[in-house]
């Protein structure tokens, strides 16, 4: 009789699962083996006619310099982004879960920016850099610092920050949200206890605060991994990977190549090696949380 | 069992219920006809717009449904959604690579059924840049177009600037200009093609109207890497040197108005511009109007090119019909009856677009702009295609991107020209 039941679950599971299935295996598991197999074609993308040229695009693209530019720009930005938003969503995370009266007003403006589209955001810091009239040149105008002021989104030295720094904005409520979550979990009187023995507020930070929040933290690391690696939005609304390519990365670069060169084949060369280059990655770092903390599920 | 059975129902009528509402998605009730084009900013929307509500006025049980999307953003959509075979059954080209891209993948109707009506409205070289093989694949209708600088007359009264003729009398200008605090020229470099018009223009005014074509053709020793680039590439980084242009321009759009609003509020004089300008003033800032005029970009000392050659299209934007469109024939209708008629003119006229038609002069006579506008065209020696239009996507792009490097100082002239003739000999060989 119990089997009976449980057949059932799985049959109501099943039915439950499948639509989402079918879709997931359409648009995200199919595509990754066709990337590959499109790789070795010559293709414009438009005519069924693809030409089959072997490794020819892989060879190719290990010759690319601006392609080689795009990667190193991608693991900047994996590094910054590791580096700034998972520390400030840390902090913010734990001003806003304190108990103070205006800790929520905080979480909900903190949180806005996540809640804006992609070329919102960007159109918005497009005017914010704008290098006439845009506010931080306009302020530092003001303020008698001129010679800080300059283009910068048109300038090669500071475009990729400029555009990380918008990044960060977007992506930093989103991970305080986690980390907010995280911290109400921890129980209170662990931190009641720390008081008692007359710890001050940032040992508790450090010695409980912290400890019991680092499979929250590698799980934030490996989400902030993995994005920043396949990221597009911003660059493209903002940038468009230049100017002369120093703010390009490999999602953007293969948007090109295949939507606007008509070089299909190459293009899923580019989105193939991503996908190599972000599994390889992800699965290091969670071997090292593992190995390291006993990571379970 | 019998909960299970409802829920199991419930759940097959669920998803019967969704693959329906896609069905009816994909299926057109009625016939519609779909245009997209990019006249988001432009007058040219307006009258577009005016001319669908005729057209199905006059056309009951059609649906004309005009789609205008952001210009840059518009040549990706339409490459996916060509690509994906669901183009829509009209839409905007430039013409040449890129349209031929389209072409030899038959994604584009062959319009002979209308051909000798559109042949018998418009100019000759109205057809240049979208016929393959013989055969006509769109019909114009942004009007003739050609890059000129356009300035603010005021500032140039005021500081008693004359129109500059010749090269040096146009760094004389940008110097008087930046001695006043004001910008010499507006230019938003975040798109590219705007910093191209520069690059065509030089190469141009110092090697002719040769100088592309040869290199192009590989005719005899002519490349990419001759002197010609190289000199065009040097001038562009002394004007980028001698900070003629806005700071960070590089980084500025176009397509959302970074470079005309330094014009409209005086920050800059000048600005490099197709003449679709004063037809996107004539929107933006109509009170402007009387403050803006223009000059033929200024001849070179020693280059071998006309001074009257421009570069622009006789028909800069056209309108082309999909094979994959269920209303060949009343798209072709629309095209033919619609598209530049004598009310489309004179508003096109009234907006500051001189359509490429025979007796277009006869719409343009009282309004000065155009007249000279049409007069310069008539008097030119050779209108050059956009380089990025004219070559195939790819070369088009690569032309592009160094283009943006040599304007931010990224590449030197030299080296400029070496990686062009490269990309085009690698091409050629492929």
């Amino acid at each position: 009789m119990k089997s009976k039941v449980e057949r059932h679950n799985l049959f109501v599971a099943l039915a439950f699962l499948s639509p989402a299935l079918f879709f997931y295996l359409l648009y995200f598991i199919i595509p990754v083996p066709m990337s590959f197999f499109y790789s070795l074609f010559k293709w414009n993308g438009l005519t069924p006619n693809m030409e089959f040229i072997g490794l020819k695009n892989w060879n190719f693209l290990f010759q690319d310099s601006i392609f080689w530019k795009s990667v190193i720009n991608n693991f900047v930005l994996v590094i910054m982004s590791i580096l700034i938003q998972i520390p400030m969503g840390i902090l913010l995370g734990t001003l806003v879960s304190s108990k103070l009266k205006s800790a929520k007003i905080f979480k909900l403006l903190y949180f806005i920016p996540m809640t804006l589209s992609a070329v919102a955001i960007g159109l918005i810091w497009i005017f914010i850099y704008e290098p006439n009239f845009g506010v931080i040149n306009t302020f530092l105008n003001n303020v008698g610092l001129s010679n800080l002021a300059c283009g910068w989104l048109g300038d090669t030295k500071t475009a990729l920050g400029a555009v990380i720094a918008t990044i960060c904005w977007q992506y930093i409520p989103f991970y305080m949200i986690i980390f907010s979550a995280a911290i109400s979990s921890i129980p209170k009187e662990l931190h009641e206890a720390a008081y008692i023995d007359g710890a001050n507020g940032i040992q508790t930070f450090f010695k409980i605060t912290i400890p019991l929040i680092t499979n929250t933290i590698i799980m934030a690391c490996i989400l902030a991994l993995t994005g920043s690696l396949k990221y597009f939005g911003l660059i493209y609304v903002m940038t468009e990977g230049g100017p002369s390519h120093s703010t390009e990365l490999m999602a953007v670069y293969m948007y090109k190549q295949s939507f606007t060169n008509f070089r299909m084949g190459y293009g899923s060369t580019v989105a193939s090696f991503m996908f190599i280059l972000s599994i390889g990655l992800t699965i290091l770092t969670l071997f090292i949380g593992v190995k390291r903390n006993g990571l379970n599920g | 069992m019998k909960k299970f059975s409802i829920t199991l129902l419930m759940i097959v009528l669920i998803v019967t219920l969704g693959f329906l509402v896609f069905a009816a998605e994909g299926l057109t009730f009625g016939n519609e006809i779909t245009m997209w084009d990019v006249e988001t900013s432009s007058v040219l929307g307006q009258i577009v717009d005016e001319h669908a509500k005729d057209f199905m006025y006059f056309n009951p049980g059609y649906e004309l449904k005009i789609v205008h999307i952001q210009n840059d953003p518009y040549k990706t959509k339409l490459k996916v959604a060509m690509g994906a075979g669901t183009p829509p059954d009209l839409f905007y080209t430039w013409g040449g690579g890129p349209l031929l891209e389209y072409v030899n993948s038959g994604m584009v109707e062959p319009l002979d059924r209308i051909e000798g009506f559109l042949r018998d409205k418009y100019i000759p070289s109205a057809f240049s840049a979208v016929t393959f093989d013989g055969h006509v694949y769109a019909v114009p209708w942004q009007g003739l177009t050609g890059v000129f600088f356009w300035y603010r007359k005021d500032i140039f009264e005021k500081l008693g600037l004359e129109v500059p003729k010749t090269w040096d009398e146009f760094t004389e200008v940008c110097e008087t200009l930046k001695n006043n605090n004001i910008i010499p020229i507006a230019l938003a470099g975040k798109n590219k093609w705007t910093e191209s018009f520069y690059y065509m223009y030089l190469a141009d005014r110092m090697g002719g109207e040769d100088a592309f074509k040869d290199a192009w053709a590989r005719k005899g020793d002519a490349s990419f890497d001759n002197q010609i680039f190289i000199k065009a590439a040097e001038m562009i980084q002394d004007m980028v040197k001698k900070d003629y242009f806005p700071k960070g321009f590089n980084g500025m759009d176009e397509d959302t108005g970074q470079a005309r609003v330094l014009l409209y509020s005086g920050k800059a004089a000048m600005y490099l511009m197709g003449t679709w300008f004063p037809n996107t003033l004539a929107n933006e800032n109509p009170e402007m109007a009387k403050n803006i005029d223009f000059f033929n970009f200024p001849s070179v000392t020693n280059g071998k090119g006309n001074p009257t050659n421009l570069i622009g299209s006789a028909g800069q934007g056209f309108i082309a019909l999909t094979t994959t469109s269920k209303e060949k024939i009343k798209a072709m209708d629309f095209l033919r009856n619609y598209i530049e008629d004598p009310v489309w003119i004179r508003k096109s006229v009234e907006s500051g677009l001189v359509p490429p038609v025979k007796h277009a002069a006869s719409y343009v006579v009282d309004n000065p702009l155009l007249a000279k506008i049409a007069d310069l065209f008539a008097k030119a020696n050779h209108v050059q295609v956009y380089y990025d239009q004219y070559l195939p996507p790819e070369l088009g792009e690569k032309h592009k991107d160094i283009t943006q490097q040599i304007f931010g100082l990224d590449i030197t002239p030299e080296e400029s020209a070496k990686v062009q003739e490269k990309a085009v000999v690698e091409f050629l060989s492929r």
